[in-house]
């Protein structure tokens, strides 16, 4: 994660929060800037889960900028502490990107209802011997999943997404995305499994 | 594998995705600022504008068309007039049948019995010209000359029969159409005088039928086209703005018509604290980082701009329509201000007694605030518009007038409805069409 920009509001200096309130006033570009800047390596991550196309995806990135700056406004906040606004700004562009990631796949009919996945299909990757898990390890777990499957472990484990908001955002019954859900966890669970013992006997 | 262990990496893995986030790529924001101008640039709805035009344009092309119709009918209408003038023929022939079933008679009885067959074959021409008000004076008059010539010509029945088939096949319609004369005024008038005093009636149905007919014609022609004005006042959060404009309407049938026009168009629109996607501990602002007892409450913005509408309209009965369709809207004006709340320490005594007594104790006291914002995106802006929807009731009891009444709703759509505001309004028009 990239070295936050905030800067205590005791310095009087452009931050966050500034930014926030200037770009949802005045659609001032330096607030844009300061935002994007700040926000670009977390959304691309977001966007990185679901798209794998590297065009697609920054061109995904720009939308949900652009996005987020038309709503700013709709960005409120209560709490004083910054550490927990910028936190939770994290959260409602992150959930901004990943809707459009979502249309963007649907949109491309990238959904297929079967997740049939057979046991011989699981390809034993690498993983890092330590403890410590690794994003590019998780990542590369991730992509054995079927696509639905994947898409809605982001969306809940990660985004913080309901199945009620997922199946509206999916057009799925709410039974299935927890079903898809169960069964994607399951599969990771049986594919870090694997790779452990792999790892062992290496 | 124990499950809480699987459910642990299972956590930990959404934990490190969620703090997963990539290093800043140089160049990306100026990417972005190029990114921002092309998406802007599809805003620009010329598009919708060259269409809304080329309605127009079809819609004058076809009125200009319509009017022009009434020319190109005449030859339509007079080819419909030689129609009974060749039954007319068919009865030339009949009785050119009987002037030459006369050929064998010698006799004078005979003779005499052709002069009454002549006069009735005149007679009978005077009735098939009372009947079939299109008749032809030359046929009238043919048939005059037949009779005047069986007349004089008695003693040769061979001649006569000659110049009687000579006249009945020499001023044939062929020779010089009706049509030639009806085209020119004066001809007709110099033939009705020389030729055929007595068929003035019959011109006077004709030119009466002709007449009609353009009269028809027009009326068709302006049936086919209503113009209307509209008084059409918006309701939007419970603020009342005036609209209204010009409309016309092009009928393709009974029930169907395609309408265009132009309307002036006032909208007001708030934008206040949105609550979706947010967590219920944000539901209270406080957007400046400067001073923290101020939030930000609401955005008014107004606009004035034009709406130009393509609707079609169904009409359900005489008396009922519905409409539905697309507008484009240029936004003109925009005035757009910010309301905030902001709480003030003010000195405040327990009692007016007090004053001299106990020390002012500070007070919270909530202040509300507007400014005026520099800040104004919609203005010069054209937009895709609204998707329109309206029924309409047409007054029965104000038939003079051609009032209806017709309560409509306007929804944004395309790049208005990704717009920070929401500007769906309605509202009910008034119109009278003449």
């Amino acid at each position: 994660m990239s070295s936050p920009v905030v800067n205590s509001k005791d310095q009087q200096v452009p931050n966050l929060l500034w930014a926030i309130y200037a770009c949802a006033k005045d659609n001032d570009e330096r607030a844009k800037e300061l935002i994007y800047r700040k926000m670009y390596g977390y959304v691309t991550a977001v966007v990185c889960r679901y798209i794998k196309n590297t065009y697609d995806t920054e061109e995904l990135v720009n939308e949900s900028f652009i996005k987020a700056f038309r709503a700013i406004h709709t960005f409120n906040y209560a709490d004083r502490e910054e550490d927990k606004i910028e936190k939770f700004f994290y959260g409602w562009i992150g959930r901004i990107a990943a809707n459009l990631s979502i249309d963007h796949l649907r949109s491309r009919k990238h959904f297929q209802a079967q997740d049939d996945w057979a046991e011989e299909e699981l390809k034993l990757i690498p993983v890092s011997p330590s403890d410590e898990l690794e994003v590019q390890d998780i990542l590369k777990l991730l992509d054995q999943l079927p696509e639905i499957q994947r898409t809605i472990f982001n969306l809940y484990e990660v985004e913080g997404f309901s199945h009620e908001e997922i199946s509206t955002q999916l057009k799925i019954p709410e039974s299935t995305s927890r079903t898809y859900l169960t069964r994607g966890k399951q599969k990771l669970r049986l594919l870090y499994k694997q790779l452990m013992e792999m790892n062992k006997k290496n | 594998m124990k499950p809480d262990k699987n459910k642990d990496i299972i956590e930990r893995m959404a934990e490190v995705l969620r703090k997963h986030s990539l290093p800043y790529e140089e160049g990306a924001w100026e990417r972005f600022k190029e990114f921002e101008k092309t998406k802007r640039k599809k805003v620009v709805l010329w598009p919708y504008f060259t269409g809304a035009a080329a309605v127009l344009l079809l819609a004058i092309t076809l009125f200009l068309n319509d009017k022009g119709i009434v020319g190109h009918n005449e030859p339509t209408r007079i080819a419909k007039v030689e129609v009974p003038i060749e039954k007319e023929s068919l009865e030339n022939k009949k009785i050119e049948k009987l002037v030459s079933s006369e050929k064998s008679v010698n006799s004078s009885d005979e003779i005499r019995n052709r002069k009454l067959t002549a006069n009735n074959l005149a007679a009978k021409s005077n009735l098939i010209n009372q009947d079939q008000s299109n008749n032809s004076v030359t046929t009238s008059e043919h048939f005059l000359t037949t009779s005047r010539q069986l007349n004089v010509n008695q003693a040769s029945l061979g001649q006569q029969t000659e110049i009687e088939q000579g006249d009945l096949a020499a001023p044939s319609l062929k020779d010089e159409p009706i049509s030639k004369i009806v085209e020119n005024p004066l001809a007709v008038t110099q033939t009705k005088k020389d030729k055929a005093p007595f068929t003035d009636d019959f011109f006077n149905d004709k030119a009466y039928a002709e007449s009609a007919a353009m009269d028809n014609n027009s009326s068709d022609v302006l049936n086919k086209w209503n113009f209307s004005i509209e008084v059409s006042p918006n309701i939007k959060e419970k603020n009342v703005n005036f609209g209204g404009g010009l409309a016309v309407a092009y009928n393709l049938n009974k029930r169907i018509s395609i309408s265009s026009g132009i309307s002036y168009m006032q909208l007001d629109a708030q934008r206040g604290p949105n609550q979706l996607d947010i967590p219920a501990e944000f539901s209270k602002a406080s957007l400046s980082s400067y001073n923290y007892n101020k939030s930000l409450n609401a955005v008014n913005t107004s606009l004035v701009g034009l709406d130009i509408p393509v609707n079609v309209k169904f009409n359900l009965n005489n008396n009922m329509y519905a409409s539905a369709g697309v507008s484009v809207f240029s936004v003109l004006n925009e005035s757009r201000h910010n309301e905030f709340e902001e709480h003030v320490a003010v000195l405040a005594y327990s009692s007016p007694n007090s004053i001299s007594v106990s020390a002012p104790e500070p007070l919270m006291r909530t202040v509300y605030t507007k400014e005026t914002s520099e800040n104004t995106p919609y203005q010069g802006k054209n937009f895709t518009g609204f998707f329109n929807f309206s029924v309409g009731y047409k007054l029965p009891f104000l038939q003079k007038l051609n009032l209806a009444v017709e309560p409509y709703l306007k929804i944004p759509v395309g790049s208005l409805s990704e717009e920070d505001m929401d500007l769906s309004n309605g509202g009910l028009k008034i119109i009278t069409s003449f």
